[in-house]
């Protein structure tokens, strides 16, 4: 798969995604993200890490030490309400998006 | 929304606060990543070693990632500030002979121009204290004998002008006036003005308290006559009572009542007066015949302008009445008069003064701009120093951006510090400035480093700032990364940059110029001033001015009885050694530069008449003085032919009169005044003089007793007594034996014993007064003379960091061209020229633009012109040899270079 550069607010997205789900470590969350998009997108750390505190830091998601399957000592991300708003709103941005460019790029029959 | 910046407040301010626990937190979650991810792999088989390091190398570099999440908090970009401040700050303090130069260049250049800009601002651009003072203009009479200068108006031609006009929806006119008032049985002295009724609508002055002359005060014939008074004096006299309005009192013998107070900003600007009365009630003070007669010129004249009037047209309206008016007035037009109509705002401060100021402004932007120069020119050249240290960081991955703001934080601190420390010795240097200012020019006492020049000061910092950013960053474009880092001690500077900083040196040379030329003209002017020859011996004279209230002296016999005790008690008092009394103005006793004219009626015998006054005659009409008989003794002044006055010389004895040189040899060319006459009468035309000539016996030398700077005036004195007339001040002079201070309380002190009702009023030396002729001249000499200090020292400054830069640089060349075979005087001249190129360009460039301009200081220099060429070569000479000296020891430093040293560093 190639590696292709996300937008920062893609990354975002995808973050809270997996995180709406259930909470993760940071690893966790890479996980999740290469299966919630079926392998395209593999979040190297140099990436991941600055997206989790930023968006921790704006209050989207929340962080607490626990521990992992393997007993672990780990930093587990959790979304929070108003995460879970911001992930509704970028959701629907991104659908319109979508769709706008989908049709764009029909092939004119 | 507001739930997210409160969350992004409380991660700045842990970010911040409890900074290394979120660090350590940071470094625990990237090492769980690492174990967690390691767990991962030997899930799948993989051997831990090997599963760790995966996990490692899959991390990317923890640093890396920690620096990513860093930039990515919400504290990121104070956090590098701090930084940045931090590193700054030992840069700056590991190079101190850098970041001592810069912020002294940046702390005297800056607190010089701010305290100059204070004393402008408040002198010319504080607004007036009058409604609307752009529609104000200020009305002067002229006349081609006195070169133009402004004088005040005369009564009748002040009327027609306002019952002509058609520019002005008023006009408003003002006289001096003293008044004395009795208090508390001492007589002291307030000075006022006699207005006309509108005076205070016209200027649009709203009152403190009560009101200001209305049309109806002008009806009123109730026995006293209204009056407004200014602050200072309702605190002074008044005790500020609230209830003021409607008070009266007595001055020269009219009953006054108050009807208003006005603020003291406006009673300081009319200079300061601090009683205005109407004079159309009072004709007792000034007499109706003087206010309809175009002979007096006593007025000061303002008008406010139509909408829709500009001051040109204004002044053209003026200018085509007034040859009307002459005619209508005295039957023929007369081109030798003008008029002025001048905005109020140029009108208010003498022309001299206002040059001097715009001059020393001038000056001063000159000295900024040099201080920005060499600041530029030595932050570039450090910068060089500097190029392999960037490089380095550039290498390692640093971003050219990131650089930038450090250097650009450096440059911050340094003019943070350079513009405090500024600020603190403008507002030091300020009091000295005004303290030390002639009396013209400092008047008010509210210069202040307040908004405006706190304002001026940062704008200042802020060109400097962007100046030397901009020639930074240009230079920056061109670094190249390669020649950095190669490890080659010699010739690490680009031919740009090394051009960039000779072009820098040759702009320093250039500013320099003007300034320190100007700078040789005033003191040239200065002291040609005060070499000349006064006429008269003005050390160990002192001089006191006593008023005569017609209260005391109602009649001449008691003013003779007065003078006679006065000068009999003289003679008897040891500290003084002559004595003497005048009714004229000695010596520049007001101060100012305006000379007071009292051009007397007298025809010549065979010869011209001047009628008092007339504007044609001005001039040339002869000052009249009385004199007691030892005046000429008292002043020094010879008498050069003839005798002097004796105490024969009494009412009732034949009339006589002495001239002087002056006035000899304008009436009497070619021959001698002795015996000839002369007449005092008014001439009416058509009948023949009635009163006795009076004949000349004596002929004394010039004294320039008014302005240094203008030939001597035509002048007659008469004995006491044998001219009629009521003076109203006696001037008595002593030339004392003993210490000034004694003499000054011995004339008191013998004043009192005669009559102590007399208002002792102000006392001098004189040669306090002839100082002050010079006073604004050496003042602005003076400062000019600092300012070219401070210019040739940062000029130098700049001429020597180029070579010495240029020595370090090279040094490797220079070790190469000794060793083959150049003698040190070929390296030294090599090197001095390299310094002294771009210094010597600039003073030429310099100086020709100084001469083209040099016109401007016309009007503020004496005995020189503006574009002498002797002065220019000194001035050029001194620059010259600073700037060889400043390019010499570098040189110097040069040759001793030793050969085998450099060429074995490699």
């Amino acid at each position: 798969m190639s590696r292709m550069d996300l937008l920062q607010g893609t990354l975002d997205l995808l973050i809270l995604r997996a995180l709406s789900l259930e909470p993760a470590h940071g690893l966790g969350v890479s996980r999740r993200i290469s299966q919630l998009t079926a392998g395209t997108f593999e979040v190297k750390p140099g990436s991941l890490f600055p997206a989790l505190h930023r968006l921790e830091e704006q209050g989207w998601l929340k962080a607490e030490w626990g521990e992992s399957e393997n007993r672990r000592r780990a930093k587990f991300y959790t979304i929070t309400a108003a995460g879970r708003r911001q992930l509704r709103e970028e959701t629907q941005t991104w659908e319109r998006l979508a769709l706008a460019m989908s049709r764009a790029l029909e092939p004119s029959s | 929304m507001t739930g997210q910046w409160l969350s992004r407040l409380r991660a700045l301010a842990r970010n911040l606060l409890r900074r290394s626990s979120v660090d350590r937190d940071l470094d625990a979650e990237l090492k769980s990543y690492v174990e967690l991810s390691a767990d991962e792999a030997q899930a799948t088989g993989v051997a831990p070693d090997a599963a760790l390091r995966q996990a490692r190398l899959r991390l990317g570099g923890t640093a890396a990632v920690t620096e990513s999440v860093r930039s990515a908090r919400a504290a990121a970009g104070l956090e590098r500030l701090w930084q940045d401040l931090r590193y700054a700050m030992r840069t700056l303090l590991r190079a101190p002979g850098y970041t001592v130069g810069v912020v002294l260049t940046l702390a005297l250049s800056l607190g010089l121009a701010t305290a100059v800009f204070a004393v402008v601002y408040d002198i010319r651009l504080r607004p007036l204290p009058v409604g609307r003072p752009d529609e104000v203009m200020a009305l002067f009479q002229t006349s081609v004998e006195t070169n133009a200068m402004r004088e005040p108006v005369a009564g009748a031609r002040f009327n027609e002008w306002r019952r002509r006009n058609e520019v002005f929806t008023g006009m408003a006119a003002a006289s001096r006036k003293s008044f004395d008032f009795p208090l508390q049985g001492v007589g002291a002295r307030v000075e006022g003005e006699l207005v006309s009724a509108d005076f205070f609508q016209v200027l649009r002055v709203e009152p403190r308290l009560g009101r200001v002359f209305m049309s109806g005060d002008m009806a009123e014939r109730v026995g006293t006559v209204p009056c407004v008074i200014a602050e200072s004096l309702w605190r002074r006299v008044f005790e500020a009572d609230a209830a003021v309005v409607g008070r009266t009192f007595q001055a020269n013998g009219v009953s006054f009542t108050v009807i208003g107070v006005v603020p003291d900003a406006f009673a300081r600007w009319r200079q300061p007066a601090e009683i205005w009365a109407p004079y159309d009630l009072t004709p007792t003070l000034l007499e109706p015949r003087i206010l309809a007669s175009d002979g007096y010129r006593i007025f000061r004249v303002f008008g406010r302008l139509r909408p829709g009037i500009g001051p040109r047209q204004a002044d053209a309206a003026i200018a085509t009445l007034d040859p009307q008016i002459q005619e209508f007035l005295h039957g023929d037009r007369d081109d030798r008069e003008g008029v002025a109509v001048v905005p109020l705002k140029e009108a208010v401060s003498d022309p001299a003064v206002t040059r001097s100021l715009w001059l020393l402004s001038g000056a001063a932007l000159l000295v900024l701009c040099l201080a920005a120069a060499n600041i530029a020119g030595l932050t570039l050249i450090r910068n060089v120093s500097r190029a392999r240290e960037f490089a380095t960081r550039l290498a390692l991955g640093g971003s050219v951006g990131r650089l930038a703001a450090q250097l650009a934080t450096e440059g911050a601190l340094l003019l943070a510090f350079g513009t405090s420390i500024g600020l603190f010795l403008g507002r030091v240097a300020l009091p000295v400035l005004v303290a030390l200012a002639p009396p013209d020019a400092a008047r008010a006492a509210t210069i202040a480093t307040d908004g405006p020049v706190l304002l001026f000061a940062l704008a200042i910092a802020l060109v400097t700032a962007a100046a030397i950013g901009v020639t930074v960053a240009m230079r920056a474009r061109h670094a190249s990364l390669g020649a950095h880092i190669r490890p080659v001690p010699g010739a690490t500077q680009t031919p740009a940059s090394a051009r960039a900083q000779a072009l820098l040196v040759l702009i320093q040379g250039m500013m320099a110029v003007p300034v320190v030329a100007a700078s040789a003209l005033l003191v040239t002017s200065v002291v040609r001033l005060e070499a000349i020859d006064l006429g008269f011996e003005p050390r160990g004279l002192h001089i006191m001015k006593l008023n005569l209230p017609a209260s005391i002296f109602p009649t001449t016999e008691s003013l003779s009885r007065f003078q006679d005790e006065l000068t009999r008690r003289a003679s008897t008092v040891p500290a003084i050694a002559e004595f003497a009394i005048t009714d004229g103005i000695p010596v520049n006793f007001f101060g100012g530069d305006a000379p007071i004219v009292f051009g007397s009626s007298i025809t010549i015998e065979g010869g011209r008449r001047y009628l008092n006054a007339e504007p044609a005659d001005a001039p040339l009409a002869p000052n009249l003085q009385r004199v007691t008989p030892g005046y000429f003794r008292a002043l020094g002044v010879p008498v050069l032919r003839g005798r002097d006055f004796r105490g024969s010389d009494r009412p009732g004895a034949p009339l006589v009169a002495i001239v002087n040189e002056t006035m000899a040899r304008l009436n009497w060319p070619g021959g001698s005044p002795i015996g000839k006459r002369v007449n005092f009468e008014r001439v009416r035309s058509g009948r023949p003089l009635d009163e006795p000539w009076t004949e000349i016996i004596g002929v004394v030398a010039d004294a320039r007793r008014y302005r240094l700077d203008a030939p001597p005036r035509p002048e007659i004195y008469v004995p006491f007594g044998q001219k009629e007339g009521v003076p109203s001040w006696f001037f008595v002079h002593a030339r004392g034996r003993a210490a000034e201070g004694a003499t000054a309380s011995a004339l008191r002190d013998l004043v009192r014993s005669v009559d102590p009702r007399v208002p002792i009023g102000d006392g001098q030396t004189v040669p306090e007064m002839i100082a002050n002729l010079t006073a604004t001249p050496r003042y602005s000499a003076a400062l000019l003379a600092l300012f070219s200090l401070i210019s040739l020292t940062l000029a130098a400054v700049g001429t020597y960091g180029l070579g010495a830069f240029a020595v370090a640089q090279r040094r490797r060349e220079i070790g190469i061209r000794l060793a083959l075979g150049a003698t040190p005087r070929d390296v030294a001249r090599f090197i001095a020229v390299r310094g002294l190129l771009p210094a010597a360009c600039g003073l030429v460039i310099g100086a020709v633009l100084a001469r083209a301009t040099s016109g401007i200081l016309q009007g503020l220099v004496f005995g020189v012109e503006p574009s002498d060429p002797l002065i220019f070569a000194a001035a050029l000479g001194v620059l010259v040899t600073v700037a060889a000296l400043a390019a010499y020891l570098p040189a110097r430093r040069a040759t001793r270079i030793n050969p085998v040293e450099t060429l074995r560093a490699e």
